[in-house]
């Protein structure tokens, strides 16, 4: 007799495919132009496109610019790390300066990933994000949590 | 026709003492903007962008995209820096009809970047005349849409464009940009070159470069795609209509026991107004209501012949009766009880569902978007897209997990195509959830009718017993009354039954009408015409890339796609079979050459929206051979179209000559640096 695996289903999330072009439209819309973004806020903004909660609640952080005690803190998840990491390793991505920034091969998956019909929420969403979670933002949060 | 034409430039710098100013005059043919790197020439290109409210695509909004010597700092040709105290840039253009003249100034004080003042009249080569001024906002919510005050709503009735309305990534349509119809004949040279459209600004339009291109074109396959809205918006609201009476005609007759037999709550084609009836069914009993009518004015008929016994003659029958009746409440609120609890439950399932189908159906758009943007990554020789780990080359599997998880994931196609079985799963389930709770709210309704009547004949019982013994029984007097109500009733029902009925037989006449209006309408979206067009879009595409000297590949077997209306090589897209093969760069920008200008030919030889004006930043990138850059020039000179084209000539006299050889054109040249003092030279 002999076993065999049944293949899994797995969440898009865990796709490299999906994380990249994720970490490459926050890149676009939520960071300065060829400034990048920590892995901190890539991790904090996926995080928020997980679920509508999560993006409910960092919206409203961002309106008040204070922090509710209610704001519960994003899961750094290792999921998002390995993406990176694979990422930066096939060119995707690039470090500059300690930050994140779009690679070689970045740039034109960008622009593919803008002009097809893809990733329609997460593009309005993280638009509507824009500019708001800035670096410094990010590091509020951070020293609050640890506090 | 309407069209774009440029037909003079002015930007002037201020500083604290003259200010610094270019001024050029352009002509309805070639024209030949040339001069060195670092020298302007990206100023007076951004300018021309700027002016037009075209930004975007320059990739910012406002004067933050244009260069430093406008808002900052300028240098004057002895190299020493001045500060800037603000720019202003005109632009007199003609559209085949009239000639205005814009002026948007940049980091100005007292103006506004987000203003463009529109002259009504040729403000530059008539210096001396008076003309109508109006200013227009550029960037306002609203500047697209709003006739009053937006600059771009002008600038599309100035070039005689009616923008159709598009699918957004929202619910509701809206209208078609601007700014994302003119990167397909304003080419800049930094992104310009990479893509078709490549500087296409997001505005959350669903496929918004092939909008922009039927636009263009000028596709029936718009006016397709939106009769097809309309029509399906037509259907939903006859369908809405439908509903409401059929719901109307359940709310009012159906509680008595009646049922509709024939008519579905759903418009259905087959409906026929003869084939439906309605249908008494009670205590065993079925039957046409017609009957039911007739079948109680008989007994009726009967009661009134028998004489009624007194009460004491009833009594044993009636307590009897009353032990009966309290049996039936009580069964009947146990029952109740019971479908209320069932209804709960169904109706939180229900719920649940709904809310799974809503995550499964994200969860299949997300991983479709993965894999095509996986199938675009392979050609950019991405590793992961090819299934190999970038580092040490060993095939991995497409998992983000952790690797002491040993589960085998399923492919992303796999995946999706996983999802769209649980949906269709989910769909089924919800679909008998919607039934139950149908089916139990009928059960309860009835319930509740039984309960009523049975309350009132337990009251009745009651009043009789305590009433006289010798005095007739009104029981059998209480059954005549009502019967002699429910004949009354149901002749009401049947009227307003077969009014109602009339009126679904008028939607159900439009509604087969729409959907014959649907059945006619072409499957892919694109006419006879359309096709038309895309097949001369492709010869003239394949006569350019030929003069052009395209090598790459087969020229015989690329054409432009009805699909994506790119091109495409045996079905495959272009470009990603030119990357696939190791192509020359140089080739990439011949087939940008030949798409941009192929679209006007196109447009022209059908009279579409092409505007008629075609500028080209740096168009000779990355080596281009002489002979391939004299064919461009030679092309654009030889089209009745105006077409600018902004030239370094890599910083070589012999370049120019060699690629400009007998072409007739119009020179626009500036030695040193574009902007140079009114007056000439001031001691700084």
């Amino acid at each position: 007799m002999k076993f065999v695996k049944k293949p899994i289903a797995l969440p898009s999330s865990y796709r490299f495919f999906y994380q990249i072009s994720i970490f490459l439209l926050i890149l676009e819309f939520c960071c300065p132009k060829n400034k990048g973004a920590s892995t901190f806020k890539l991790q904090l903004l996926a995080w928020a496109l997980r679920d509508d909660e999560g993006c409910k609640s960092l919206m409203e952080v961002t309106k008040l610019k204070q922090f509710k005690d209610n704001f519960k803190f994003w899961a750094l998840d290792p999921a998002l790390n390995r993406a990176i990491a694979f990422a930066l390793a096939d060119g995707f991505l690039a470090i500059d300066n300690d930050k994140i920034i779009s690679g070689p091969k970045g740039d034109a998956l960008l622009l593919y990933i803008l002009g097809a019909d893809v990733f329609i929420d997460e593009k309005a969403i993280l638009k509507k994000f824009g500019k708001s979670v800035s670096e410094n933002f990010i590091s509020t949060v951070l020293k609050n949590e640890k506090a | 026709m309407k069209k774009l034409n440029i037909t003079a430039i002015r930007i002037t710098t201020y500083t604290k003492d003259k200010p610094f100013q270019f001024e050029a005059s352009f002509e309805s043919k070639l024209n030949i903007i040339r001069g060195d790197n670092a020298k302007g020439k990206s100023t007076l290109v951004q300018s021309i962008f700027y002016v037009l409210g075209q930004e975007e695509l320059l990739g910012g909004k406002n004067s933050k995209v244009m260069q430093s010597c406008l808002r900052k700092l300028i240098r004057n040709d002895e190299e020493n820096e001045i500060n800037v105290l603000g720019s202003s840039i005109e632009l007199q253009i003609y559209n085949g009809i009239d000639v205005v003249t814009l002026k948007r100034c940049a980091d100005l004080d007292g103006t506004d970047d987000r203003l463009i003042e529109v002259t009504f009249g040729g403000a530059l080569s008539n210096k001396d005349l008076a003309f109508k001024k109006e200013s227009m906002f550029v960037h306002d919510a609203g500047g697209a849409t709003n006739s009053y005050h937006g600059f771009h709503k002008w600038l599309e009735e100035f070039l005689g464009w009616e923008l159709p309305s598009v699918a957004s990534s929202g619910e509701k349509e809206i209208k078609l940009y601007s700014q994302l119809v003119f990167p397909a004949f304003l080419i800049e040279q930094k992104a310009g070159w990479s893509n078709y459209l490549a500087t296409s600004p997001y505005f959350g339009i669903r496929e918004s470069k092939k909008r922009a291109i039927e636009f263009l074109l000028n596709l029936d396959v718009s006016q397709n795609e939106k009769a097809k809205r309309q029509i399906e918006a037509k259907l939903e609201s006859y369908r809405k209509e439908w509903q409401l009476i059929y719901d109307e005609i359940e709310r009012l007759i159906t509680s008595d026991f009646i049922k509709i037999v024939g008519l579905n709550r759903n418009p259905h084609t087959n409906f026929d107004p003869n084939e439906i009836n309605l249908v008494y069914e009670k205590d065993g009993v079925y039957c046409n209501l017609h009957e039911r009518i007739n079948k109680l004015e008989q007994d009726l008929k009967y009661i009134e012949l028998i004489n009624l016994p007194t009460n004491n003659e009833v009594e044993d029958e009636l307590n009897q009766k009353l032990e009966e009746l309290l049996f039936d409440i009580q069964n009947l609120t146990d029952e109740e009880d019971k479908l209320r609890s069932f209804l709960a439950l169904e109706h939180a399932q229900k719920r649940d569902r709904q809310e799974t189908l809503k995550e499964i159906e994200k969860e299949i758009e997300k991983n479709e978007g993965a894999l095509k943007v996986k199938k675009f990554g392979a050609t950019l020789e991405s590793a992961l897209a090819a299934g190999n780990c970038p580092t040490c080359h060993q095939a991995i599997k497409d998992a983000l997990l952790p690797l002491d998880i040993r589960a085998i994931p399923m492919s992303i196609e796999d995946n999706v195509k996983y999802l769209k079985g649980q949906k269709k799963i989910f769909l089924s389930y919800i679909e008998s959830c919607f039934k139950t709770v149908a089916d139990l709210n009928n059960d309860l309704k009835r319930n509740r009718k039984l309960q009523d009547e049975t309350r009132e004949r337990i009251k009745e019982i009651r009043l009789q017993l305590t009433a006289d013994p010798r005095m007739p029984s009104i029981i059998n007097l209480r059954a005549q009354i009502k019967q002699e109500e429910d004949i009354k009733k149901f002749i009401g029902f049947i009227e307003f039954f077969n009014k109602k009925i009339t009126e679904i037989s008028t939607i159900h006449y439009s509604y087969k009408l729409a959907l014959e209006e649907k059945k006619n309408l072409p499957q892919n979206g694109l006419s006879q015409n359309d096709k038309q067009k895309l097949n001369s879009f492709s010869g003239i595409f394949r006569g350019l890339l030929r003069k052009f000297e395209f090598q790459s590949c087969n020229i015989e077997f690329i054409k432009i796609s009805e699909e994506s209306y790119f091109p495409i090589i045996d079905s495959s897209e272009l470009f990603n079979e030119m990357l696939r093969t190791d192509s020359s760069a140089s080739d990439f920008v011949r087939v940008m050459w030949a798409y941009t200008i192929g679209l006007y030919l196109v447009s022209e030889q059908y009279q579409a929206n092409h505007p008629s004006f075609i500028f080209l930043d740096e168009p000779a990138q990355h080596s281009m051979s002489d002979k391939s850059s004299w064919e461009l020039f030679d092309s654009l000179s030889k089209i009745s179209c105006q077409t600018i084209v902004a030239d370094s000539f890599n910083q070589n006299d012999q370049n120019f000559i060699d690629t400009t050889k007998g072409i007739d054109f119009n020179l626009i040249k500036f030695d040193g640096l574009l902007l140079k003092r009114i007056g000439g030279l001031v001691n700084d």
